[in-house]
């Protein structure tokens, strides 16, 4: 795993295996804040859930982070709750409406969401935006998190921070 | 004694009348593949609003298919989880509104339950102890069933349910939805040459990972796309169901060893697969170990099922307060 710095407080990681992808949803789980919210785009096979798998870990979730994409919203109890969604099968706002999204964050928990397009309207305008982009090996993948607002940034100042001491 | 049976967790609104938990008098299913496979799956709202519209009408048809009076029925029984929130709530509510209006007891039934149950209805005399896998598009469960209603949770998907690979990776190769049949069509015409994960990562344990055959598949569709190769769907298709069959068999038959069960039972979707009806025969006989399992009708969602596991929890432990409430992820009881 390796990270780097990138312009307007954003910061990219190559991940190159599926252990580096959990690893880092572990490290991610111990900096999240109740009301904290992540979108995840990337294609199938990108790494998103087992991002989130990492994650529970990191909230010392008993929890194991499975794929929601067929209830759609799962819950994991842990040091934070963790709200993951997978909205995969859905397409419209219309659709969204009745999972009540905004009602979930304002529980103390986080939040995060796969295939998250339609639901972006409905929820605050400050996230962060984690894209999964195919790194040059088959195995590794290049993710980019792209904060929008002031917390998001400090999330990401803290994750540079802790993965340039914990890296080798 | 006859028992109205309720099954609205996913895309199917299905009715059945079941007389002793056993005989079936009517199994109503209306299947909403059709109005979902432009989305490439289960669109939950559009499914639970086509739950509401159909669920009356499916009702009277059963009533009548099964020759029945609706004063005859003496227990309605209707799945309350695990499944979409929307269309549960259409179903359970629709059976405890007939069991106020009727006045007859109501039972909730847990959709896992009731797939294993599915076996009781067609093989008369079958009996725990036994080992269960359900596999279908979002469940993937190995399960010990020491006696009526007792389980033992053995092992279970850590990423993505069987039949949700199948749909994931069928999408991936362009064939459509529903994936688990398509690709089985198409694994006829192919032959599992490709090897898309080289070791079974959770070799001994019970627990299943499909994830990272998904992902190969993505992968190598990806590379060739990349080098303008043709892309061999139908031995992809071949060489992913059969890895996918290989995993469910070690696991299967190790449970049954482990057990000391002479009887392994299959429920779910997934289980309406060629290949795995095939392979698990095979093995079977060689082990000298009973194989059940449902024929296609009862493999898929249907509320026989429902009704028949109402009918022996009812029998067990009486009737569910009418309090009973969803539970969307709901878990089978491992008391």
């Amino acid at each position: 795993m390796r990270v780097a710095k990138e312009d307007k407080d954003r910061i990219r990681i190559w991940s190159d295996s599926p252990a580096d992808t959990e690893e880092l949803g572990v490290i991610l789980g111990g900096i999240l804040q109740p009301r904290d919210l992540f979108f995840l785009s990337g294609e199938l096979g990108s790494g998103k859930t087992l991002l989130v798998r990492g994650i529970t870990a990191g909230l010392y979730s008993e929890e194991l982070a499975i794929s929601p994409t067929f209830a759609l919203v799962h819950r994991y109890a842990g040091e934070l709750p963790l709200y993951h969604l997978d909205l995969y099968r859905l397409s419209s706002p219309e659709e969204i409406e009745p999972l009540a999204l905004e009602e979930l964050l304002e529980e103390e928990a986080a939040m995060v969401i796969e295939w998250g397009e339609p639901a972006k309207e409905a929820l605050p305008a400050s996230y962060m935006q984690v894209e999964f982009f195919r790194g040059e090996d088959e195995n590794q993948r290049v993710i980019s998190f792209l904060p929008y607002g002031e917390r998001y940034r400090m999330i990401n100042h803290l994750l540079l921070i802790k993965l340039i001491t914990l890296l080798p | 004694m006859l028992t109205l049976g309720v099954e609205t967790s996913c895309d199917e609104t299905a009715v059945a009348i079941v007389e002793d938990g056993e005989k079936i008098r009517s199994n109503i299913i209306l299947s909403q593949i059709e109005k979902h496979s432009k989305f490439g799956g289960v669109v939950p709202e559009l499914a639970a609003r086509c739950h509401l519209e159909a669920i009356v009408q499916i009702t009277e048809k059963a009533f009548k298919e099964a020759g029945v009076g609706h004063h005859e029925v003496n227990l309605v029984a209707a799945t309350y989880g695990p499944g979409l929130i929307g269309g549960l709530l259409v179903g359970l509510s629709m059976a405890k509104a007939l069991s106020l209006a009727w006045k007859i007891p109501f039972i909730g039934v847990n959709h896992i339950e009731g797939h294993i149950y599915a076996n009781f209805l067609v093989h008369q005399g079958l009996t725990p102890p036994l080992v269960c896998l359900t596999v279908s598009g979002g469940h993937t469960e190995l399960i010990f069933m020491p006696e009526h209603g007792r389980y033992e949770l053995l092992g279970r998907t850590r990423d993505d349910a069987a039949g949700e690979a199948f749909d994931k990776v069928a999408r991936v190769l362009g064939l459509g939805y529903p994936g688990g049949p398509l690709i089985d069509q198409m694994a006829h015409k192919g032959k599992a040459r490709i090897v898309l994960v080289q070791h079974d990562a959770l070799a001994g344990a019970y627990d299943f990972s499909f994830s990272g055959l998904k992902t190969a598949v993505v992968n190598l569709v990806h590379r060739l796309k990349q080098k303008e190769e043709e892309i061999p769907v139908a031995d992809l298709a071949a060489s992913f169901q059969g890895q996918v069959v290989s995993t469910l068999l070690d696991r299967a038959f190790r449970a049954v060893e482990e057990k000391k069960v002479k009887k392994l039972v299959l429920s779910g979707g997934v289980a309406a697969n060629s290949e795995l009806r095939e392979r698990f025969s095979r093995e079977a006989a060689k082990r000298g170990v009973e194989l059940f399992y449902p024929p296609l009708s009862l493999c898929t969602d249907n509320a026989a099922m429902i009704a028949a596991c109402g009918h022996f929890r009812f029998q067990r432990q009486g009737p569910s307060p009418l309090e009973l409430a969803v539970a969307p992820r709901l878990k089978l009881s491992c008391d």
